[in-house]
């Protein structure tokens, strides 16, 4: 097992470095859909009555 | 009391003789205004007789046809006729005479004849400065330069030289980088066309083409209102969709967040300037041709949903302000074209980081000899289900699975459909990355109209995933939501089959067959429902009409 550890290092290491970014990715989209924000950076998020708007949904 | 111009004032007097000669004399004057307008409230309330209101519809229409205007239009007109009328004898101003530089521009610009083809003129040269020269310019420095000589070989050799395995070196230079170098490869073109709507809208011209455009849509039932929102749509569906909120009339509101992502977004430049600029040979012709095809599909699509009873009704009047021409700030259009860049980067960095990783994956790996794993491209996931459902492009002409596998991405984000096919024509192992650029898309289309189709298949058919989202949430009604989905996608199937096959067939590209038997069967279809007579205005007299006998 750890032959093939020290083997594949270098691919196990960018895989990991992949992973987070992809988790961090979902994350951050997670978190911009519960704020109302949408991908394409104009959104109900942007609007001055944010604050107000949709109450109920928040 | 004050006096309309001459037409409104006979359409006034018969229409006070027919149909309120009876009511007390100080109140058939407005009454006759209000018939004139065609008030609905005030017609259900009077319940005139059918052959009452056909004598005073031809006198509204002559009306109309003599002033070239809608009725309502024309009272709104001679109100604000008399109101300038009374300001004129309290007010005096200091350059009465002389017309502001802005009036005499307008002369020009919002004039009857000239307004359509100078708008036409202005965003050709939009586009031919965008795609053609300096779009080109640093395009092709993203592709060739940037991307091509610096990015992917650098990444690649780190990868190898640090002992990564081929799948993991392919995963990320091929999947990710080859990916995403695609639609960045565009980000600095769209740039450019950024720049120029920036200080086309900053300078008072986009508000001058909303009011050019109200003249229009009218004649078609769509309220003026309608046009902000298909305007906001050219940048992004989401605020375009969120826009019709201003629309009171809620059949129209719903009318136009049904049509107004037919209006080509940014994320969807990159697939125009894919087609045009590679496969087409540098058309750019082509992106304004994709936003005029994209106003006359709204048009269309607002004249047949109009004959439907679920979205018939008069609309709404349009009045806005024009502000005053001037020279923008250049801080302003700066961080407007920052702001929409930052947003395609960012959406580059999330969304299409995934869905290039994901096709990747779905391109790469398979069931071959009754394993699961790396496989050839033929055998990988994606062929086998862009294979299984190719048939039904098949009579648009873009049946290859690369092509449907492309077309499915863009239902994420539209950008996804470029990166999609750079994933798929494996970029990142080719060395001249331009030219194999363009042979590699080429190949998954097997002739130039089946590109062309494959593009108006791909702006015309639902939006985005977060496009699509906002539209559930703003419509408020699944039948509607539901409605909207498949009107678009086979409305886009429609029009794709139609240049696919009448438009081969034309050049020559495409033999005829039972796909070009239907074409023509659907161009007829969409023809009748364009002209055929609205049955709810028929309808309504109807009921007025069965009203006033059973009253009687």
């Amino acid at each position: 097992m750890l032959i093939w550890i020290t083997e594949n290092l270098a691919s196990i290491a960018v895989c990991a470095v992949l992973l987070v970014i992809v988790v961090l990715i979902i994350v951050h989209m997670v978190k911009d859909k519960k704020k109302g924000k949408t991908s394409c950076g104009c959104n109900c998020a942007g609007c001055p009555m944010s604050g107000d708007c949709r109450q109920h949904e928040k | 009391m004050h006096t309309f111009s001459g037409a409104v004032e006979h359409a006034l007097a018969h229409i006070e003789e027919a149909a309120v000669h009876d009511m007390p004399q100080e109140q058939q004057r407005w009454y006759a205004i209000k018939i004139f307008e065609r008030d609905e409230k005030i017609l259900n309330q009077l319940k005139l007789d059918k052959s009452v209101l056909d004598h005073i519809e031809d006198d509204i229409k002559a009306a109309e046809n003599e002033l070239d205007d809608d009725a309502e239009s024309i009272i709104t007109n001679e109100r604000y006729v008399y109101i300038a009328s009374i300001i004129k004898s309290c007010y005096r101003k200091k350059n009465v005479v002389k017309l502001s530089a802005s009036d005499k521009i307008d002369r020009v610009i919002t004039n009857r004849w000239l307004a359509l083809p100078i708008f036409a003129i202005v965003m050709f040269i939009v586009y031919y400065v965008s795609v053609t020269t300096l779009g080109t310019i640093v395009t092709d420095w993203a592709n060739d330069t940037l991307f091509g000589a610096w990015i992917q070989p650098g990444v690649q050799s780190l990868l190898e030289n640090i002992g990564a395995a081929g799948w993991v070196v392919s995963l990320v230079v091929d999947g990710i980088i080859g990916g995403l170098a695609a639609p960045i490869g565009f980000a600095l073109q769209m740039a450019v066309v950024f720049i120029l709507l920036a200080f086309l809208e900053d300078c008072g011209y986009m508000a001058r083409v909303a009011f050019i455009m109200d003249r229009i849509f009218r004649r078609f039932g769509v309220s003026g209102k309608s046009f902000i929102p298909f305007l906001i749509s050219s940048g992004c569906g989401v605020p375009g969709i969120m826009a019709s909120r201003t629309i009171e009339n809620e059949k129209d509101r719903r009318m136009t967040m049904m049509t107004t992502t037919f209006i080509p977004c940014g994320a969807k430049l990159p697939v125009i300037a894919l087609i045009s600029g590679f496969l087409m040979g540098g058309a750019w012709w082509m992106a304004p041709l994709m936003y005029f095809s994209g106003i006359a599909i709204v048009i269309i699509s607002c004249i047949i949903m109009k004959k439907m009873r679920i979205f018939a009704g008069e609309a709404a009047p349009f009045v806005m302000e024009l502000p005053q021409y001037h020279l923008p700030a250049l801080r302003g259009v700066f961080l407007s074209t920052w702001e929409r860049v930052c947003a395609f980067l960012k959406k580059a960095g999330t969304i299409l980081f995934l869905c290039c990783a994901v096709m990747w994956f779905l391109g790469s790996f398979g069931i071959q000899d009754g394993f699961f794993g790396l496989v050839d491209t033929e055998y990988c996931l994606l062929a086998t289900i862009g294979g299984a459902i190719s048939w039904i492009f098949k009579p648009l002409g873009f049946g290859t699975w690369q092509a449907v596998a492309s077309s499915l991405s863009g239902f994420v984000a539209k950008e996804g459909i470029v990166s999609t096919m750079g994933v798929l024509s494996g970029l990142g192992s080719v060395k001249e990355y331009g030219a194999s650029m363009h042979a590699q898309f080429a190949a998954f289309f097997p002739t130039g109209i089946a590109a062309v189709s494959f593009l108006f298949f791909n702006l015309f058919d639902s939006p985005c995933l977060a496009a699509i989202s906002t539209l559930s949430r703003e419509l408020g009604s699944r039948k509607f939501f539901w409605f909207a989905l498949l009107f678009q996608n086979v409305l886009a199937y429609c029009i794709a089959l139609m240049v696919y096959q009448i438009g081969g067939l034309i050049v020559g590209e495409v033999a005829f067959s039972i796909a070009t038997v239907v074409a023509f069967a659907v161009l007829a279809l969409i023809l009748y429902l364009l002209f055929r007579r609205d049955p709810n205005k028929q309808s309504l007299r109807l009921v007025e009409h069965s009203e006033n006998r059973m009253a009687a």
